[in-house]
């Protein structure tokens, strides 16, 4: 007998949701004005930066336009090169990350391991962490000459080799590995969590055994999961800057972003056409790449309505091979989660780098906290990332929601137009996209340039993406009938999204706000581009300490900034376990 | 959604994106034509002194961009701030990112700092596209006349050396190299660092000269023996030095200074003169239409003052007001020669290739 073939229920086209908007209703100027403004939000960086590429140089006549700028970057060799090593890297880690992040989340999501239930908030811990300070992180391990894993390792084997030269590309990938870790367990995970058990059921009774389930059943189920969560890393990796920065450049590996900074920073005067014809090959890329993983994205939510009732994920039962599961877990988890932050705390309270590498106990000190805190840069640059994770994602998170009804519930023709435009900075190196506020806002009517609204734009644009995701997920999950019955009882339209949706998508919403404070304390490609005095934020003053070498300040403000995050992260899921009560009480 | 319709919403956004593209360029054309706003040149303080210091007291803040080290910043703040009673804000991006951002505060008509720190190619850059104030006559008269910019743009109060540094815990004085060719023996493979000719301008500056003083065949060999002995490359001389307190690696190349302003008096680096000495210029320059007028000519009094430059010079730095000694050691009684300079980008990009085709492994 042939086993039943698992494939995803196809999804019955989503009924057009909601009702007409009435001409120049409230609810329709609303949406109008909110499909207005993520138009501006992406367009108007992108339309600068598009002008700029165009431009002979940055102090030629304005309406001296040359195509120079792209038939130097792609007439020359070395581009190729360079997309090639950006490509190859971006690939390593994804990879990696997955082929480690699938059994963790199986473990986590589907066995009997003990602990299983802590797995995915021990994995937030590091997940906070900004890229900036992971690579510092690493580099204090991992540099061939003074890391502490090398020189434990020649203290040990007497020899004067090195276990591993973390500038390399190796090492770059290895650093990027440990960073992406973290959201793909947390996406696979839940993936592997919201799949119905009945189809394994139904697999098992038809007499099939644990591979065959797994071949013809799991993995069909999963792979929707595993592409989307592959495509997100990759596009990620291909615009990445933290780790090339930090770790490739002092080895001369260079990949797209590098060379975007490199032509915005390293020459007199800048060259950002060069810049930016740059930084459009990637899009090449991750354009199409960004369409399917909307795409898939909107299909596995759709799948999730359909199928939408309760159930418990088929837990495994490993027997004595648990224990061999949670050794994996927690050796995994020392290297990728434990150590990096244990270096961080360990030279924030040494007093210099020679104390901390002979981990002189004796010398260990809260002085490095003392100068943070004293220091009036430093206290504004955290004040400025508070206030830009909390506000900006709640701003973020807003918009998000507004631009999630209108995609969700309403018929506006063109709508889907404005879901791609939301989601083409996710797309954009952070860096180039930088380059594009820059110009745009310097001369915009209202004087935000150099102040920290500048960046809480650029914080919006960027991640709106995110906070979409979540929104329109939540959303989608809730029947349409609710609001149909508040609309028909005389709510209007606003006041039914008030007071039906909102609530009910509390959850998702405070999910979406967690996710987008947390982006918006590890920014550095467009910080760096874009702060001036009295804007500063903590990830630019990482990279200012590290230029000076003042580790113990690094690892002083690493740590207040990594306990920040967790207390808003453990803020939230209170916020969200509070709603989810009350909503149950009443 | 087909794949028609993808294509038509790419169609779509690219033709809204050049419709405002060329509202961008119809924005920029206007901005550079508009007559600069702002503060007309400041009156001179009362009894014809440099500035007003009451005035300069109630603007309150004066706002600096450029590369000053932190250190450097700190001994301004410290003398400036308790004399005058106005507030230091300084951002230090690098000398590009620097000339940037003028560029684009200038086209805008809203200059949001009151002077500049760089070095003297972005200096050019910013006069030549009418961004700079000349200083007063007061100030120019404390240099010598080849230290000033064209018709007192600018003043050169500084001069970052560039030569050989070496980790003196690491290595002894007598194993230390002593010159270029030294310090590309094979003996400091994995263990030196280089600030990147393809990455810093400064750096490449100084290659020019070693072609310039070398020869061709010379030079290549040279990079040639650098790259063999897998350098770790920096785009910033102080991080080559942080990293060499680090004792990262033991030997490398950068600006002398650092001997004292990142390894600190008696501390771990030893910088080693090389002939010719070659050195960047750090220029000072104040800012037209500068929003804080007299507090910026408060700071450009106070920074061209024997008192800041001593402060400077503790930290390592030659200055260029004679009276006053230098203090590294590898720097007493050298000749010190500003670096070649590049005509345009083109030029920049030229030579970038050359080092590139001897780097690049």
């Amino acid at each position: 007998m042939s086993l039943p073939e698992a494939t995803p229920a196809r999804a019955a086209p989503v009924p057009a949701v909601g009702l007409r908007l009435r001409r120049l209703s409230p609810a329709a100027v609303l949406c109008a004005l909110l499909l207005a403004v993520t138009a501006c939000l992406v367009l108007y960086p992108l339309a600068n930066l598009l002008y700029g590429s165009f431009r002979v140089s940055l102090i030629s006549p304005p309406t001296a336009l040359t195509l120079d700028s792209y038939v130097r970057v792609y007439s020359d060799p070395r581009t190729y090169f360079i997309f090639g090593v950006t490509i190859v890297y971006a690939l390593g880690f994804t990879v990696l990350a997955m082929v480690v992040a699938l059994p963790l989340a199986w473990i986590a999501a589907r066995t009997d391991t003990p602990l299983r239930k802590h797995i995915p908030w021990l994995v937030l811990i590091p997940y906070v962490i900004p890229a900036s300070l992971h690579s510092v992180a690493w580099l204090l391990l991992l540099d061939p000459g003074s890391g502490l894993v090398n020189a434990a390792y020649r203290a040990f084997s007497g020899s004067d080799a090195t276990l591993f030269n973390v500038y390399s590309l190796a090492g770059m990938i290895w650093v990027s590995f440990t960073i992406a870790l973290p959201p793909a367990f947390t996406l696979l995970a839940t993936g592997l969590e919201r799949m119905d058990p009945t189809l394994e059921e139904a697999a098992s009774v038809s007499g099939a055994n644990g591979l065959q389930t797994l071949r013809r059943v799991l993995v069909p189920l999963i792979l929707p999961s595993l592409l989307s969560v592959f495509t997100l890393l990759f596009i990620v990796g291909l615009e990445a800057f933290d780790v090339p920065a930090f770790v490739g450049l002092p080895a001369n590996i260079r990949v797209l972003t590098s060379e975007i900074y490199y032509f915005m920073s390293q020459n007199v005067p800048a060259q950002p056409g060069r810049a930016a014809a740059f930084g459009f090959l990637p899009l090449l890329l991750a354009v199409p790449l960004t369409v399917y993983y909307v795409r898939v994205i909107v299909h596995q939510e759709r799948f999730a309505v359909i199928t939408g009732k309760a159930w418990a994920p088929r837990v495994v039962h490993l027997g004595p091979f648990r224990w061999v599961t949670l050794a994996f877990f927690l050796v995994v988890y020392a290297i990728v989660g434990v150590l990096p932050i244990v270096v961080l705390v360990g030279a924030a309270i040494f007093p210099d780098y020679k104390a901390l590498a002979s981990l002189n106990l004796s010398a260990a000190s809260l002085k490095n906290f003392a100068l943070v805190l004293d220091d009036p840069v430093t206290f504004r640059a955290f004040r400025n990332s508070i206030v830009l994770a909390a506000g900006g994602g709640l701003v973020t998170i807003l918009l998000a929601f507004g631009l999630s009804y209108v995609l969700t519930r309403t018929r506006i023709k063109g709508r889907a137009l404005f879901e791609f435009l939301a989601f083409i900075p996710f797309s954009l190196p952070s860096i180039l996209l930088g380059v594009g506020i820059l110009f745009g806002y310097v001369a915009f009517p209202i004087d935000i340039y150099g102040t920290v609204w500048l960046l809480g734009i650029a914080y919006t644009t960027k991640y709106l993406p995110y906070g979409l995701r979540t929104t329109s997920a939540a959303l989608l999950q809730i029947h349409r009938d609710l609001e149909e019955a508040a609309t028909v009882a005389g709510a209007s339209r606003l006041r039914a999204a008030r007071s039906v949706l909102l609530p009910l998508a509390l959850s998702g919403f405070v999910a979406g706000w967690s996710i987008l404070a947390i982006h918006n304390l590890r920014e550095f490609s467009m910080s760096i581009l874009l702060y001036a005095p009295g804007s500063e934020v903590a990830s630019v003053l990482f990279f200012s300490y590290w230029e000076h070498g003042r580790i113990g300040e690094i690892g002083a403000l690493g740590v207040l900034l990594i306990g920040l995050s967790l207390a808003l992260l453990l803020g939230a899921n209170r916020l969200r376990t509070a709603g989810a009560m009350r909503r149950l009480e009443g | 959604m087909s794949w028609k319709t993808n294509a038509r919403m790419v169609l779509a956004v690219l033709v809204l994106a050049a419709l405002l593209s060329g509202a961008a360029c119809s924005s920029a054309s206007s901005a550079a034509s508009k007559p600069q706003a702002g503060a007309a040149a400041p009156a001179a303080g009362a009894g014809g002194a440099l500035f007003d210091p009451e005035k300069a007291k109630a603007e309150g803040t004066t706002v600096g961009i450029g590369t000053f080290l932190d250190s450097q910043v700190a001994a301004l703040r410290q003398g400036f701030e308790a004399k005058y009673g106005v507030r230091i804000e300084f951002s230090h991006p690098t000398s590009s990112e620097t000339v940037t951002r003028l560029l684009a505060e200038a086209s805008s008509g809203r200059m949001r700092n009151d002077w500049v720190i760089v070095s003297d190619d972005g200096m050019k850059v910013l006069n030549e596209q009418g961004l700079l104030d000349p200083l007063p006559q007061e100030i120019l008269d404390r240099y010598p006349e080849k230290w000033r910019g064209p018709d007192g743009a600018w003043i050169v109060y500084e001069l970052y050396a560039w030569g050989i540094l070496y980790n003196n815990k690491l290595v002894s004085p007598d194993a230390a190299p002593k010159n270029l060719d030294d310090l590309a023996s094979p003996q400091w493979k994995g263990k030196l660092a280089l600030v990147d000719p393809r990455q810093a301008l400064s750096a490449l500056a100084w290659a020019k000269g070693w072609y310039e003083t070398m020869g061709d065949a010379e030079t290549d060999d040279l990079l040639r023996r650098f790259a063999a002995n897998d350098p770790r490359y920096f785009d910033s001389p102080s991080r080559l030095a942080s990293g060499m307190v680090q004792q990262q690696f033991a030997v490398g190349t950068g600006n002398l200074t650092h001997e004292l302003s990142v390894g600190g008096a008696g501390g771990d680096l030893t910088a080693v003169a090389i002939q010719p000495t070659y050195a960047n210029l750090g220029a000072f320059a104040l800012l037209k239409n500068r929003p804080h007028p007299q507090a910026g000519l408060a700071l450009a009094d106070y920074l061209n003052s024997p008192e800041f430059l001593r402060n400077d010079a503790a930290l390592g730095y030659p200055v260029t007001q004679t009276q006053i000694p230098r203090v590294v050691k590898a720097l007493q009684g050298v000749d010190i020669v500003p670096m070649p300079t590049f005509a345009d980008q083109d030029e920049q990009n030229k030579w970038r290739e050359k080092v590139r085709a001897d780097l690049d492994r």
